[in-house]
């Protein structure tokens, strides 16, 4: 229960941050996508099924906020996780580099399913423009921010509030 | 029943997938409201984000002031220099009214004095640092044809005369200073009464003695050179009277004289080289 609702808060939280304060730290107008940095770091730890679950939720929350193409982020995101959360045994975990490599790859395949997705839902972006502008800078944006934050997602996973119930 | 799994798999992944791209496509369109959902998400947040980004934004706003700390005190510094400098300039240019403005009354000086006295403009470049003396130095001496004695004027009136001649400078000694009451005789004006002119007391003005215990003198009279006395050529203004008292054998009385010059403001003055005829005298003949 207790991790069912760290996970909610840290949703919330990272929702929260989006909407107010990351606006602040946007660089050339990209904004890190922490709800994806989380989907990708839970579905490193619990696998490709729960990480999916995890991106879909987060992602559908998302785009409940945005009001448009309601179901994009979920998308992306879920498989994204999942894609993710499929290799999570084959990498060792505790090296700091490969969150920042996971997330820069996770961002590239989320934005570039969210581009797919969005083109044939209607959005006409270019894809030039949209690799150099939004994918690529937010990809690495996401991957330099992924290390500040790994050590408190593993810690919490393997001895605090996130760490698995043993039955 | 594993190829059964597999594909019911496939069915759900498909259906889920088609599910939310039709959400997608009919959620990409204007549409007339929100969804439950939406609403209850954007409710439960929004007191959040308001409380979180006042906290931002006054974060914000300070953290750019701190940032912007060093910039702004380049930009104070700046300004501070350009206000200095734009002071200096006023200055300058009021000085330069001011010297503008004497130079212009000078010339007229000069020109409405051409056909009686032959005049040399000379600036004061110094005041000679003697306390028993009152004398000034001016940029004109005997190459410009100044010579000892020559009486030094400017448009108002009576400032003094030649005292001593280098080939560039002269000494003034001024009508203030108490020697120079000798050969200065003086009339008042519209009486004609003839007195000796002194400095008085360094006080800045001057005293008229000699005056007959009966003369007409009365304050506000003008007081004018007599022409007598070899140094000054008559009719130059000197000063009004402001004061008039016994001398102490009480047979004769003095006046306390303002001269017209402004002394502590001495830039500008005339020598005048030369007398070519009787001055405009408003005291009118004198002899």
């Amino acid at each position: 229960m207790t991790r069912r609702l760290t996970l909610g808060g840290l949703l919330l939280l990272a929702l929260l941050l989006e909407t107010t304060v990351l606006d602040y730290f946007s660089i050339r107008k990209v904004e890190p996508d922490i709800v994806l940095l989380l989907g990708v770091f839970f579905a490193l730890f619990n696998g490709p099924a729960k990480g999916a679950l995890f991106g879909f939720i987060g992602g559908l929350a998302q785009d409940l906020l945005v009001g448009q193409f309601i179901g994009i982020n979920a998308l992306t995101k879920m498989v994204t996780c999942y894609l993710m959360g499929k290799v999570e045994q084959r990498v060792y975990k505790d090296h700091v580099l490969v969150p920042a490599g996971f997330l820069f790859l996770a961002s590239i395949i989320n934005e570039v399913l969210f581009y797919l997705i969005g083109r044939m839902a209607g959005l006409s972006i270019e894809w030039t423009g949209a690799f150099n502008r939004v994918i690529l800078p937010l990809a690495i944006y996401n991957a330099v921010l992924a290390p500040l934050f790994y050590n408190l997602f593993y810690r919490s996973h393997t001895r605090g509030w996130l760490k698995k119930q043993e039955y | 029943m594993v190829v059964f799994r597999t594909w019911r798999n496939l069915i759900i992944i498909a259906a889920i997938v088609t599910g939310i791209f039709t959400v997608i496509i009919a959620t990409g369109k204007d549409r007339p409201g929100l969804t439950w959902p939406e609403r209850i998400l954007k409710d439960v947040l929004a007191p959040f984000q308001q409380g979180l980004m006042t906290v931002t934004q006054k974060g914000h706003a300070a953290w750019e002031t701190v940032f912007s700390w060093g910039e702004v005190q380049d930009e104070n510094a700046l300004l501070k220099k350009q206000v200095q400098d734009l002071r200096e300039r006023v200055n300058q240019l009021e000085e330069m009214q001011m010297e503008n403005l004497r130079l212009r009354e000078a010339l007229n000086y000069r020109d409405g004095n051409k056909s009686e006295m032959h005049l040399e403009g000379a600036s004061v470049i110094a005041r000679e640092p003697r306390n028993w003396f009152r004398s000034i130095i001016i940029n004109k001496g005997s190459s410009d044809g100044i010579a000892k004695n020559m009486p030094v004027v400017t448009s108002q009136g009576l400032v003094g005369h030649v005292t001593a001649v280098s080939a560039n400078t002269s000494s003034v000694l001024l009508i203030l200073d108490n020697t120079s009451a000798v050969g200065s005789l003086v009339m008042i004006q519209m009486n004609r009464i003839p007195g000796v002119l002194e400095g008085y007391d360094r006080s800045g003005y001057l005293k008229l003695k000699y005056l007959n215990r009966d003369a007409k003198v009365r304050k506000n009279q003008k007081v004018i050179t007599s022409g007598m006395g070899g140094i000054f050529p008559k009719g130059l203004p000197i000063g009004k009277v402001v004061d008039i008292n016994f001398a102490s054998d009480g047979l004769q009385k003095y006046a306390i004289v303002k001269p017209f010059v402004d002394f502590d403001r001495l830039e500008e003055v005339f020598v005048i080289k030369q007398v070519l005829a009787a001055p405009g005298l408003e005291g009118g003949d004198l002899n």
